[in-house]
């Protein structure tokens, strides 16, 4: 009865006893007429064709991006003098406890190493998406693991074999990802990373960004860290202990990436 | 709906905090919500309104977002009462504008001057509840409310410029759309309106 008083008046074709009956329900059974609304839309299907400007995204766009720190130090002068000493404090121990954080050998900041692992037992690559929507696509017969509580201000994963990785907020949140004896801080969004076993050699594949490598128990000296950037390969040789710098071209990487992906397309974990 | 799963991934991307994710949502649904909401408020403007509004909404509540419901329940979670809450102002407008047609005065005596000034206020009252929400009410504030521009613009927190925009679009319309009642007449009536 509701929903076809709800159609009847939206053509325009209420006579008055109805709109006063309409005019009644939308002033006392708000609820009635929401589920009305609710189940219309389950069934909705739009009958033209609607052409939404790209402008609309554009303004939603610029809404949600983080604004310029501009703004924001103009007020830090009208603070108290007290606000001032608590922002000092504060801004000086976190400054430290980043220092620490980050000097500390990175795999041991979180307190609770509750893993989860994935392991590709089969022939073929398969995607494994992680919760922060980075999609990982591991070879065959390779595993990766992550803590439980993925750490906010490193990613961290263990990797044994072959994977890609595609992430994002790569600057803000790196991904460190540990792999037989290097570790490696990804500021990348597209980098591999490939690390059997039973391989000389560990080769880290940047296609864009930057990753800084080192061995695992060298992380924390400034001179044993190696910086590779976009279309970069390392190569690490396990017997020798040394390592070797090359370019690679864009294609190389994406033709790879993409063979890889059609081969684990149907093939996804969501973790 | 199409690909649930690929659309459980963008979902659970979004609440990441990936903006182009939640681009890829807004594209798919912002048309939708779009059409649905201009057959309820019967307006191109207060549709789009509340498309930004509520896609806004959705991105800063994006944690609550369960990735395992269907997008598309969570949209119209979002938008409903905003499209409920325009629906009514319809309706309730409709019933005024019907309440005003039939008043008939007990006495029943019409001069000629009631007749022509009731006909003229059903007829602007009708074309100022067609305007969108946000130009009726300027309009509403400046001439039943009696206020200025700029006490328009700083009571809804608008530009001057926007607000002298509006007023000049209503008055065009309701000069086009009144053009059979005598320009003096009509605006004497409009600034004089309740």
């Amino acid at each position: 009865m509701k929903k076809t008083l709800i159609y009847r008046f939206l053509n325009s074709k209420l006579t008055r006893e109805e709109l006063k009956e309409l005019h009644d329900e939308v002033n006392r059974n708000e609820g009635d007429v929401l589920k009305a609304i609710e189940e219309d839309w389950d069934h909705f299907v739009s009958e033209e064709k609607i052409i939404w400007p790209e402008k609309h995204w554009e303004l939603i766009e610029s809404k949600i991006t983080p604004l310029n720190k501009e703004d924001q130090s103009a007020n830090v002068f009208r603070l108290h003098w007290w606000a001032k000493v608590a922002a000092t404090l504060l801004i000086v121990s976190s400054v430290w406890f980043a220092y620490k954080s980050y000097d500390q050998p990175v795999a041991s900041t979180d307190d609770s190493p509750s893993m989860i692992t994935e392991v590709n037992e089969s022939n073929q690559p398969s995607i494994v998406v992680l919760k922060d929507g980075t999609r990982v696509t591991l070879t065959a017969h390779s595993s990766l693991s992550y803590y439980e509580n993925f750490n906010l201000k490193y990613r961290v994963v263990h990797l044994e074999g072959e994977a890609f990785f595609e992430t994002d907020q790569a600057n803000t949140r790196p991904f460190v990802v540990i792999s037989d004896n290097i570790t490696s801080i990804c500021r990348g969004k597209e980098f591999s990373i490939s690390a059997f076993r039973d391989s000389e050699e560990i080769n880290i594949t940047l296609a864009s960004g930057q990753i800084e490598i080192a061995q695992n128990d060298r992380l924390n000296s400034e001179n044993n860290k190696v910086a590779v950037t976009s279309c970069q390969r390392y190569s690490f040789n396990k017997s020798n202990q040394q390592y070797l710098i090359g370019q690679i071209s864009d294609c190389e990487y994406n033709d790879k990436v993409r063979s890889m992906k059609k081969q684990a397309s149907e093939n996804i974990v969501m973790l | 709906m199409n690909h649930p799963e690929e659309e459980r991934q963008l979902i659970v991307r979004l609440k990441a905090g990936h903006q182009a994710s939640f681009g890829v949502l807004y594209s798919k649904y912002a048309p939708v919500l779009f059409s649905f909401s201009r057959k309820y408020l019967r307006s191109h403007e207060d549709a789009e309104e509340i498309v930004q509004e509520v896609f806004l909404r959705i991105w800063d509540k994006r944690d609550n977002i369960d990735e395992n419901q269907s997008f598309s329940s969570y949209v119209i979670q979002a938008a409903k009462h905003r499209i409920f809450n325009g629906f009514r102002k319809k309706v309730n407008e409709q019933a005024y504008l019907d309440f005003l047609i039939h008043a008939d005065d007990p006495s029943g005596n019409f001069t000629q001057m009631d007749v022509e000034y009731r006909e003229i206020k059903i007829k602007a009252e009708k074309a100022i509840i067609s305007m969108p929400t946000k130009r009726q009410e300027i309009f509403r504030l400046s001439r039943e409310g009696g206020l200025k521009n700029k006490e328009i613009a700083e009571k809804l927190q608008i530009s001057i410029k926007t607000v002298e925009n509006q007023m000049g679009q209503a008055l065009k319309y309701l000069r086009d759309e009144l053009s059979e009642y005598q320009i003096l007449i009509l605006l004497f009536l409009i600034s004089g309106f309740k």
